[in-house]
């Protein structure tokens, strides 16, 4: 206990709001053209939600209260992330969605891909960009990538001299470009190798076994332009997450019921659940038996995490399943794509066979709610003292809202 | 016309509302905010400015504690049916949880002893020093005189203290202070 005042220690324990604040034309606009314009007047239940829904377009549908810094001890971190995933329960729930609709949600993603040009050294690259996802129980989804061209809106390589080799090998094609018009594959001379899995010399993808394995998909899926964007479309056939039926609504809240649920397999890639314990869905081996080990469980996590279901109901337990996980440990605050503040909650990771690294989930200390996750690579590799560690892959995770169409937020060339 | 707007509704009365939500919207948002659970608050504060819109024109001063009392009630109206449809998670709930001993968090002490008050104490001890209002202001929201609401203020406060002191932490709420 500390020798603040009652009042003091009563107002320091007032949750307070952060930057992550609502755009007030936007939701004025909403607001504006349900009680002006409307020419009936609808039942209370209508407005209701029809206000609601209108508003959550402008209003974050998180309305983070975060912790700023100084406002709380930071020996209490641990503890305030317990009370926060507690206290994020009673937003697991979304809203239900009618017929024909969605949860969409909008998210900032960071890839960094390394690729190999002709005889050149493995070139790295950082994309970012956009993810649109849509998903529902009823029907096949669909998740739109829209990345920054080459060396814009943040995308570039990661150092002069991995531009330089990009260069000299004659620009092959840049897996994480995607769809850039000036990023081609076929045809492009500078590709020795146009039928590898993800195009051109390209060796891999960060966060392959989670985010990353979006980009695995770009080989099937439909160039298309978005808001005049290059972008990639990915519709229900391309993958196990935007099947009919894709959903997380059969998974439990309860903590030791998914971390039993994960250790025996029987959480599937797109969210569905097995009745029985099962070889582990993803990341398995020949010869496996029933199960998900460490790491497959963490891919698995970081697969489900790419739904907007899954990342909102997730949020409110995502801690607690996380900290069972060996060597999990609370960080300190760091920042999501969006500029919301979050304590970070760490697991070790193999990013590879040579490679360690972390798990990273940020989560607002006094809501609970999931804010961004992050795959960390360990440089230089596996070394245990003055290491850094820099992102591999990352998701910063904007709000869910619920939309009639999958075309609604998309527009042609 | 619109939800709640009747004839005689004039577009010098439309931009006043518009003064009026931009003037506190962000206000209302955090009192929301600190009520209801984070899914319900776009639609709480859409009640409640639709509610503020039908009542706009006949009330002799909207004020943002005027439009606090109306989310009050909008919260209470939104419990109520996330209570029916069994999706609410109630401080109780929270409470069955047990934090380890060791770390420990003053924040959370507080909002535990908070919750153990009534919910008209708890609100009075949020408008003044977590929505910083003015005694006035929160006797506005509340609906009584500054002078009851002094009153219950400081009996909020010593309960408040009691409640956080392990000694007394069983005495029944409302014992003589």
């Amino acid at each position: 206990m500390t020798n603040l005042s009652l009042i003091e220690r009563l107002e320091a324990a007032k949750p307070l709001t952060d930057g992550a604040t609502p755009d007030v034309d936007q939701v004025w606009t909403s607001i504006r053209s349900t009680i002006f314009t409307t020419t009936r007047k609808p039942s209370r239940r209508f407005g209701l939600i029809g206000a609601g829904s209108l508003v959550a377009s402008g209003l974050a549908i998180v309305l983070i209260v975060a912790l700023l810094p100084g406002s709380q001890p930071p020996s209490a971190a641990a503890e305030t992330l317990h009370r926060a995933a507690l206290a994020d329960a009673s937003s697991a729930v979304l809203p239900s969605l009618g017929p024909g609709q969605f949860y969409y949600q909008e998210s900032l993603v960071t890839m960094n891909c390394v690729f190999a040009g002709g005889t050149s050294p493995l070139i790295n690259y950082v994309s970012e960009g956009t993810i649109q996802s849509w998903t529902s129980p009823q029907s096949a989804g669909q998740i739109v990538i829209t990345p920054t061209p080459i060396d814009e809106g943040g995308s570039h390589f990661a150092t002069p001299a991995d531009e330089a080799a990009w260069i000299a090998a004659g620009r092959p094609f840049v897996p994480c470009a995607l769809a850039s018009p000036s990023n081609a594959l076929d045809g492009n001379p500078a590709n020795a190798d146009p039928q590898g899995s993800l195009g051109g010399y390209s060796a891999t993808v960060g966060g392959g076994s989670g985010f990353g394995v979006i980009l695995g998909w770009a080989r099937v899926a439909t160039p298309a332009y978005v808001n005049g964007i290059p972008s990639l479309i990915l519709n229900g056939s391309q993958g196990a997450a935007l099947s009919d039926g894709a959903n997380v609504a059969d998974l439990p809240i309860d903590v030791s019921q998914i971390t039993s649920m994960l250790a025996s397999g029987e959480i599937n890639a797109d969210g569905s659940v097995s009745a029985s314990p099962q070889v582990c869905p993803v990341n398995s081996e020949p010869g496996n038996g029933p199960g998900c080990d460490t790491n497959q469980q963490l891919a698995l996590i970081k697969v489900l995490l790419q739904l907007p279901d899954a990342s909102a109901k997730f949020g409110s337990v995502l801690y607690q399943v996380l900290a069972q996980f060996p060597g999990a440990a609370v960080g300190t605050n760091a920042t999501d794509g969006f500029g919301d503040i979050g304590t970070s909650v760490t697991v070790p990771i193999n990013v590879s066979t040579t490679t360690t690294g972390e798990f990273q989930v940020l989560i607002n200390p006094s809501t609970g709610n999931l804010l961004s996750s992050t795959e960390l690579r360990r440089s230089p590799p596996n070394s245990t003292t003055g290491e850094t560690f820099s992102p591999d892959a990352s998701i910063s995770y904007g709000p869910i809202s619920v939309v009639s169409s999958l075309s609604s937020q998309t527009g042609s060339n | 016309m619109g939800i709640g707007a009747r004839s005689g509704d004039s577009e010098e009365s439309r931009r006043d509302f518009e003064v009026f939500f931009r003037a506190h919207f962000y206000r209302l948002t955090q009192y929301v905010g600190l009520r209801a659970p984070r899914a319900q608050v776009d639609d709480v504060v859409a009640a409640t400015f639709i509610v503020a819109w039908k009542k706009f024109r006949s009330v002799e001063n909207p004020s943002l504690p005027w439009l606090f009392r109306i989310a009050s009630f909008e919260v209470r109206s939104a419990d109520r049916a996330a209570r029916r449809s069994g999706r609410v998670v109630t401080v109780a709930t929270m409470e069955n949880v047990p934090i380890p001993d060791r770390d420990h968090f003053d924040g959370a002490a507080v909002l535990a002893a908070l919750s153990r008050l009534s919910p008209a104490d708890q609100e009075l001890l949020r408008l003044i020093h977590w929505d910083e209002l003015t005694r006035r202001e929160a006797a506005e929201v509340v609906g009584v005189t500054v002078n009851a609401l002094n009153v219950r203020y400081h009996r909020a406060l010593s309960k408040l203290e009691q409640q956080m002191s392990p000694i007394t932490t069983a005495s029944p709420e409302g014992a003589p202070q």
